[in-house]
């Protein structure tokens, strides 16, 4: 008795002691690491899986997908890449986290699933695990169906974690140059700086997502979000086609409020962004777009000021956005102090 | 005794309708004075010798003047700068090289051609005006028409006018160069400056001791402060408020999201010019701190007979305003 007693204990102690060490390592390691593969670098933050970086000669561009929050609940719509029974199977383009436009020297980068021409990866420049942040370079080109490449594309991507608690955070800094003598940038929603977020997420039809201050929504995979904005705006409706400094979206999954917010850099191309945010998912700042959401616009007032955005050959446009992954409800006055913060 | 309670409740009622303030207009050869009750708000001078039209002096519900009145008048230990700001004014420089707004003379012009006033008894009145915009050899390259709304009585302690502007090209071409100079302007009060050390008044915070030297601050819809926070900004609305007369004033400008170019930028000084330009925002990012992008520049071109549309209302208030008070009167406004 004496021994088996002794034995509970010895167990029941080990048991103690495991859960320590797993919290303590949870609570330490904030180890940003990157591990390549084949066409694939998979990013962990102490050693637990946060999102890919894929591309490769079958995809008509470059996605971070899956992306997950800090408790590890996916964000992202893994669709086409995996079918979800009951989830949606509209817009074959939108997956993950991806950056493209329509209509650059009347090509569909954004609305595109082929390959006949594609923003393809080139090159990994740098990879640096970290502590708390790590970072990742990446060319890729922008190449029309006749197989020029019309602009190149240097991004860095820098992943941090513990920044604040229950919050990842990726810093995407853009830089787009023109290859050939003149690239045209046509005036158009469907673009640029883009999330489709998991089905969870959508704004359900009634408008009845999470709000800070309301009892939660009913988890649903027709949707439980809410957008809300640097304006004050709310809603699809309330965000679409407007400039915001930053919008965010959160819902319910797996029982808990989770939520991404895409914050615009004063350092950013036509800063503040035009947004094309939707309900049924997407969600996309778009800042070439000016002329299209202007004649869309309620009031019609003045004709729409179209920016027929060009770069001659040489030049470069620097687009730069965070994306906040977030566990956790939201208020209005915290997601503008992660503004506040990025904007310095 | 239902019924005694119902008689009083209309009662009341009625006297609220009776008690709605008048707004009349008062017109001279070369003004055109808006009293509200009887008492002077603000006046509209329009006179040959003036290089715009323009409201001066703007007062506050209970009469205090909120902007400069030099140099039509001059105050002991006034400021004396920029000449050509004087009230509440609307210009711009280098339309078609011509400088709207750094102008004192009437070389070339905004010159009112006439106005028509509907006076009302409900709180509200309308002026309607038209103008040209005349280059040095008097060929009139834009015509303005104004439809201002007067509103009092809507807020305890505010006053707001609503100004929908649309500007018309007369020739075949009208082009305006991105500046900072310009657009929808008033020059504060001396009172109404931001002081060197930024400590003007602040909601939460204890109030500075009154001075011609300012004690204005400003605050805007994005949360920034200051002058040095609000410049060069887009914003969809800025106010300041600062002390005068031992009390708390302030003013505030909402942009219209139908207005050109809206959110607008805002070309806002301590010195006392604050400023909404929707069209200098190549001079704006130009200067802007960050410089990853060549700037943007708008050149807003009119070709004959083609309009721009701007709207702006402005509020007048007595008592201090949060951020959220004055973002209230935006969403209301921008409905």
């Amino acid at each position: 008795m004496m021994k088996w007693c002794q034995s509970i204990m010895g167990v029941a102690a080990f048991v103690a002691t495991l859960s320590i060490q797993i919290e303590t390592s949870a609570e330490t390691s904030r180890e940003v690491a990157f591990i390549s593969s084949d066409n694939k670098i998979d990013v962990t933050i102490g050693g637990v899986p946060f999102t890919s970086y894929v591309y490769g000669d079958e995809l008509s561009k470059p996605f971070l997908v899956p992306v997950r929050s800090p408790k590890g609940t996916e964000l992202t719509r893994r669709y086409p890449l995996t079918a979800i029974p009951g989830g949606s199977e509209d817009h074959l383009h939108h997956m993950g986290i991806f950056f493209a436009v329509d209509k650059v020297n009347g090509v569909n980068f954004w609305n595109n699933t082929d390959v006949a021409f594609q923003i393809k990866h080139i090159a990994t420049d740098n990879v640096s695990n970290g502590d708390g942040s790590g970072s990742l370079a990446t060319r890729s080109q922008w190449i029309d169906a006749s197989k020029v490449a019309l602009l190149e594309e240097r991004r860095v991507m820098t992943f941090s974690a513990g920044e604040h608690e229950g919050e990842y955070a990726i810093d995407f800094s853009i830089d787009l140059t023109a290859l050939v003598d003149q690239v045209v940038f046509e005036d158009i929603e469907e673009g640029m700086f883009a999330i489709r977020y998991t089905d969870w997420l959508r704004e359900p039809d009634e408008g009845e997502g999470v709000r800070p201050g309301h009892p939660l929504p009913k988890e649903s995979i027709a949707g439980t979000g809410r957008y809300f904005s640097s304006n004050g705006d709310e809603t699809a409706d309330g965000v679409w086609g407007k400039r915001a400094r930053w919008v965010a979206i959160q819902g319910v999954r797996e029982g808990e409020v989770v939520g991404v917010a895409i914050l615009n850099h004063p350092a950013s191309f036509n800063y503040p962004t035009y947004w094309h945010a939707r309900d049924y998912g997407l969600f996309s700042a778009n800042p070439l777009a000016q002329g299209d959401f202007q004649r869309q616009d309620d009031f019609e007032k003045n004709d729409p000021v179209y920016l027929n955005h060009t770069l001659k050959k040489g030049e470069r446009s620097h687009f730069r956005f965070k994306v906040i992954l977030f566990d956790g409800t939201r208020t209005q006055n915290q997601i503008e102090k992660r503004f506040r913060n990025f904007a310095k | 005794m239902k019924f005694i309670f119902n008689v009083i409740v209309f009662m009341i009622g009625f006297a609220d309708v009776q008690a709605a303030p008048a707004i009349n207009f008062v017109e001279t050869s070369n003004s055109i004075d808006i009293t509200i009750d009887g008492s002077p708000f603000t006046s509209y001078l329009f006179g040959d010798g003036l290089s715009k039209p323009g409201f001066a002096p703007v007062r506050s519900p209970s009469g205090i003047v909120m902007t400069r009145r030099y140099p039509l008048t001059e105050i002991p230990g006034g400021s004396y700068d920029h000449f050509h700001h004087t009230g509440l004014f609307f210009a711009v420089d280098y339309v078609n090289g011509v400088q709207f707004w750094n102008n004192q003379g009437v070389a070339y012009r905004i010159k009112h051609l006439e106005s028509r006033t509907e006076s009302g008894r409900d709180g509200s009145g309308s002026m309607l005006t038209r103008s040209q915009w005349i280059d040095e050899s008097d060929l009139a390259l834009l015509e303005e028409k104004r439809e201002m709304t007067f509103i009092v009585g809507k807020h305890e302690g505010e006053y707001a006018i609503d100004f929908s502007i649309d500007l018309t090209a007369l020739v075949d071409q009208v082009v305006f160069e991105d500046t900072e100079e310009g657009m929808f302007a008033i020059r504060l009060t001396d009172w109404l400056r931001e002081p060197e050390d930024g400590q003007g008044v602040r909601p939460g915070k204890k109030l500075p001791e009154e001075s011609i030297a300012g004690t204005g601050r400003y605050f805007s819809s994005n949360g920034d402060e200051t002058a040095d926070g609000v410049w060069g900004k887009r914003a969809s609305w800025v106010a300041i408020q600062g002390i005068r007369h031992g009390k708390v004033v302030g003013v505030a400008i909402l942009n219209h999201p139908e207005s050109l170019n809206y959110p607008t930028y805002w070309h806002a000084r301590d010195y006392g010019l604050f400023t909404a330009n929707p069209l200098g925002q190549g001079d704006f990012q130009r200067q802007d701190d960050f410089k990853k992008n060549d700037p943007l520049y708008l050149r807003l071109k009119l070709r004959k007979g083609e309009s721009s549309h701007f709207r702006f209302k402005v509020i007048v208030f007595e008592g201090i305003r949060t951020q959220e008070q004055v973002e209230m009167r935006f969403k209301e406004f921008a409905q």
